[in-house]
């Protein structure tokens, strides 16, 4: 342990997709699409606004498989930004950028910032091992299998 | 269980959490460890004997003494954490890609 204990860590990667931003947008913001792909949601294009990500099947008894969000930024077809928070995990932010290749196509870039590891509360620790569970029960076996 | 599993299960606690921060500001035997966990000598050693079994702390034994110390490779599960958290997008990136074919037909 050191004083490196409070930075944040955070994800990012990039998908080169074949379809035009416009309707990667409509994926990424329309709820009905959100539900096949992420989770069902009732988020609403309103910056401020609170919404919420329902896991299907809740993952444990004592979390109800909610992610808390908050709307931060909207950019149509461009940008798109909210805080996501569920099971303890609360200080994370998802951002989703979206850039148009010169074949048409969108280049989708992720970034979930905001982890924190190392001595936290339990909070952290609690909602870290019920999230892991979580997504570990979402068809993830697979995969995990395929990462080197 | 999975070596998350058992970080996670033995920092979950607030005792052990305690006994775990005070060993990051260093080496400290159980007796030390007794005034701030505020509970029992046998209490402190059964906490640090789930602690060692989760490779988070280890062991120094000196005379009749034995210290305990972190382990700083003990908290890797939860660096693997955001590896499997890095593995849930990329699943639904895939069922994303799925999805945006599918409004296509």
């Amino acid at each position: 342990m050191n004083s490196k204990a409070e930075e944040t860590q955070s994800i990012s990667m990039e998908f080169d997709l074949p379809h035009a931003p416009a309707k990667v947008w409509r994926a990424l913001t329309e709820p009905a699409l959100l539900a096949k792909w992420l989770m069902p949601t009732d988020m609403q294009l309103l910056v401020g606004k609170a919404f919420t990500f329902k896991s299907p099947a809740p993952p444990s008894a004592s979390w109800d498989g909610i992610v808390g969000c908050e709307m931060q930024e909207i950019e149509p077809h461009k940008r798109l930004r909210y805080s996501w928070a569920g099971g303890g995990l609360d200080s994370t932010v998802v951002t989703w950028t979206l850039t148009p290749t010169e074949s048409g196509g969108t280049l989708l870039r992720l970034e979930h910032s905001g982890f924190r590891p190392g001595k936290g509360e339990a909070r952290f620790f609690e909602g870290a091992k019920q999230g892991w569970q979580w997504m570990a029960g979402q068809r993830l076996g697979q995969v995990l299998a395929e990462v080197p | 269980m999975l070596s998350e599993d058992r970080v996670f299960r033995a920092l979950a606690d607030p005792s052990r959490r305690a006994i775990f921060e005070r060993l990051t500001k260093g080496e400290a035997a159980v007796r030390d460890l007794i005034p701030r966990a505020g509970i029992s000598q046998p209490a402190v050693s059964q906490h640090l004997a789930v602690l060692r079994e989760a490779g988070l702390v280890a062991e120094r034994r000196e005379g009749r003494l034995v210290y305990y110390r972190v382990r700083p490779t003990g908290l890797r599960p939860l660096v693997d954490w955001i590896a499997h958290y890095q593995a849930f997008w990329v699943d639904r990136a895939e069922r994303l890609r799925a999805l945006l074919k599918e409004m296509d037909e």
